[in-house]
């Protein structure tokens, strides 16, 4: 085995070892990144048909609903968990898929706005309050990591 | 025609979306949205959590529990993990909907959810394995294992949504300060369903000691990384785990049951059937590969919790098995795969995606006739629930005789004030003996242990009497949660402010009863009708421990 150390694109260091024959390659720590390149236009259309289709995924199972309730509901769920969760992921834009992006940006989102949600109110600050206050702050910090941040 | 291979995991996605939530939740909820009650609620659990989190909506903050679920008194900690209270208020007043619809909803796809993120925890693995893993996962919906969302298990769903988030961030420790993802989602575990966070912490900590023993090096990066994360989680779930500790802990304890405790709601192997097959001919399957990937275990490690009951875990461990198909889908995704190998050795993504949507539609197909309704909860109770809520002072205690919809005392809690909840066995024998009495067994509709509260800013106490003695304010002063019952179990009805009747039952004997204890009431010059609808009849007592029975007797024979 030869042992070396090469950089990853993200500036990480790979120990890896070589074996002999040259054909099999042990990463001992840190990893191969397969950066992505992000294009923001190209998923700001995707999110918007994600959002069609969830409108018309309610309907068709709450079709005795009105078309106002369900598209409510829908901005609610994006607006509230899946959207600031999905600002956040940009902060690994370069790593990971849009998709897995999107579908980890709903447990983050819930996870944000649910557990600062029940901080602030110990504070004070009530729920009414929390529902703007908490997406906005993601959507600030997930379009600095959109704009400022290096890939990661 | 060429299917283009980016529109095929949305399609497999979205067709599971909406086909689970269709069988979930859009035929046991009449296909709408919006409710006039409480509707598809099948147990106890269900009205708890959605009172309270009625309550908290109400106050604005998620911190006290309403105080007629606590013996009347104020300020008394929700000893449960607050997360749900959190999200379903929020969905309540962005959206509009009530919050008993947004509760469920929330939790119905907190549940599909989970199922999502198992496919993503499985896709790094291999993304056609992923594909084929998506079908099984609709048998949740088969017999017990959807027993969660019906029986009012949400704060366990929002638990095992979070916990498979927290495996998910945990395999990925690779990304640079994922241990942010890691700490938040288990921060969100600590302030959603305890136990959860016991079980992958447990998971991190077998996977990291294997790893560094066949390493034959501790991995410091590693372990930064998870130590960082379990500060952040610590962090935010603090003041929570606080209040777990000082209540549920302290009455609980280990909870050293050896059963499921689950009753006729349990699930054990035979259930899963042929499809059993499937899942352990994956698992050999899984055992012979040379790469055994991290979904993999997930998968045995959840399983193995499942069955924690062995060393005393009770519900806590049996409950997962309600998740078994979603955990145990990579087995069967990996099996298919190998067959579909066996088959066509060029296998393609679109072609596996295909047989993924076909197998879909099959498994799912069966599930449209299954029965749905309305549940316990009716128009007329609720009205009659609504009604005392709105309209009987704080202190008032209401009598409930037999009602279908009320025998599950959380559901009196929407009344928003003290309710006793007549004893079924004691009414039988009332009706057995043909008479009425004016003493019966009532029982108090509470389901808190402790009552916990400020004694100080800075120091925590309890509330002892249960419920809190009319007219007099109790001190937070005990040292520890043990109660004093501050009621007896028979109760005098002429000693009740409030009497609540329902005219018809699902048998006729139990509403004559009804009506003809109303009917004796009505009689005297104590009591009036204050409200009625074409169900229930809520009569008041105007002249306390009077003899509303007449006749100065307590007991009078039926003919």
């Amino acid at each position: 085995m030869v042992k070396t150390q090469v950089s990853s694109s993200s500036n990480e260091e790979l120990d890896i070892e070589v074996s002999k024959d040259n054909e099999e390659i042990i990463i001992k720590s840190g990893s191969f990144v397969d950066e992505k390149k992000v294009d923001i236009n190209k998923e700001l259309v995707y999110l918007a048909l994600i959002f069609v289709a969830s409108i018309l995924v309610f309907k068709i199972v709450f079709y005795k609903e009105s078309i106002m309730v369900v598209s409510q509901l829908a901005f609610s769920f994006f607006f509230l968990y899946i959207l600031p969760g999905f600002s956040i992921m940009y902060y690994w834009k370069s790593r990971l898929e849009f998709v897995e992006r999107f579908i980890i940006g709903f447990p983050l989102g819930a996870a944000i706005t649910g557990s600062f949600g029940f901080l602030l109110g110990l504070f004070g600050i009530k729920l009414i309050f929390q529902v703007w206050l908490i997406p906005i702050v993601c959507f600030i910090l997930g379009w600095w990591f959109v704009t400022k941040t290096r890939n990661l | 025609m060429k299917l283009n291979s980016k529109i095929m995991e949305p399609a497999v996605l979205f067709l599971f979306f909406t086909l689970f939530l269709y069988l979930a939740l859009g035929s046991q909820w009449d296909n709408r949205i919006k409710h006039d009650f409480p509707y598809g609620y099948g147990a106890s659990d269900a009205f708890f959590h959605q009172s309270v989190a009625e309550y908290m909506k109400a106050q604005g903050i998620v911190k006290y529990t309403p105080p007629y679920e606590v013996g009347n008194h104020d300020f008394v900690y929700d000893a449960h993990p607050p997360m749900l209270f959190v999200l379903s208020s929020q969905i309540s007043i962005f959206s509009g909907i009530e919050v008993y619809d947004s509760i469920l909803l929330l939790s119905a796809l907190l549940w599909i959810f989970s199922g999502i993120l198992v496919y993503i925890l499985i896709k790094r693995f291999n993304k056609m394995i992923a594909l084929l893993s998506v079908p099984v996962m609709i048998f949740t919906l088969t017999g017990n294992f959807k027993i969660p969302l019906y029986w009012g298990y949400w704060l366990f769903i929002a638990g095992v949504f979070f916990l498979i988030a927290a495996f998910w961030a945990f395999s990925r420790l690779d990304l640079h300060n994922s241990w942010i993802l890691l700490g938040l989602f288990m921060g969100a575990l600590g302030i959603s369903h305890i136990p959860e966070v016991f079980f992958v912490a447990l998971f991190i900590a077998i996977y990291f000691a294997i790893d560094c023993f066949s390493k034959k090096k501790f991995d410091i990066p590693v372990f930064r990384k998870i130590l960082f994360a379990a500060i952040l989680a610590l962090l935010i779930s603090a003041f929570s785990l606080n209040i777990f500790f000082a209540t549920f802990a302290e009455t609980e304890g280990f909870r050293n049951k050896f059963d499921t405790e689950l009753g006729n709601g349990s699930v054990y192997l035979k259930d899963i059937g042929l499809i059993g097959l499937a899942f352990a001919a994956g698992l050999i399957v899984f055992l012979v590969l040379k790469k055994k990937d991290f979904a993999g275990w997930f998968a045995i490690f959840m399983f193995f919790v499942s069955y924690l009951t062995l060393i005393g875990f009770g519900k806590r461990a049996a409950t997962h098995r309600w998740f078994w198909y979603f955990y145990l889908a990579f087995f069967f995704g990996l099996l298919a795969y190998q067959i579909i190998k066996l088959v066509y050795k060029n296998v393609s993504y679109e072609g596996v995606a295909i047989i993924s949507i076909v197998l879909l539609i099959i498994f799912s197909y069966p599930l449209f006739s299954q029965g749905s309704g309305s549940g316990i909860m009716n128009a007329y109770d609720w009205q009659g629930l609504s009604w005392i809520a709105d309209n009987v002072p704080k202190d008032a205690r209401v009598f409930y005789f037999y009602s279908d919809a009320l025998g599950q005392s959380a559901a009196l809690y929407n009344s928003k004030h003290l309710a006793f909840n007549l004893v079924r066995n004691d009414l039988f024998e009332a009706i057995q003996n043909k008479e009425i009495r004016r003493t019966y067994q009532f029982g108090l509709a509470d389901s808190y242990a402790a009552y916990l509260c400020d004694a100080t800013p800075f120091n925590y106490r309890y509330f002892r009497n249960n419920p809190e003695i009319k007219g007099q304010l109790e001190e937070c002063t005990a040292k520890n949660h043990t109660r004093i019952e501050t009621v007896e179990y028979s109760l005098d009805i002429c000693d009740a402010d409030y009497i609540y009747f329902d005219k018809q039952a699902s048998q006729p004997v139990l509403a004559q009863y009804n009506l003809i204890v109303r009917q004796i009431l009505l009689q005297n010059n104590y009591t009036e009708q204050v409200y009625e609808n074409e169900l229930v009849s809520i009569i008041k007592n105007n002249d306390l421990g009077e003899d509303c029975l007449g006749k100065n007797t307590s007991i009078i024979k039926l003919e």
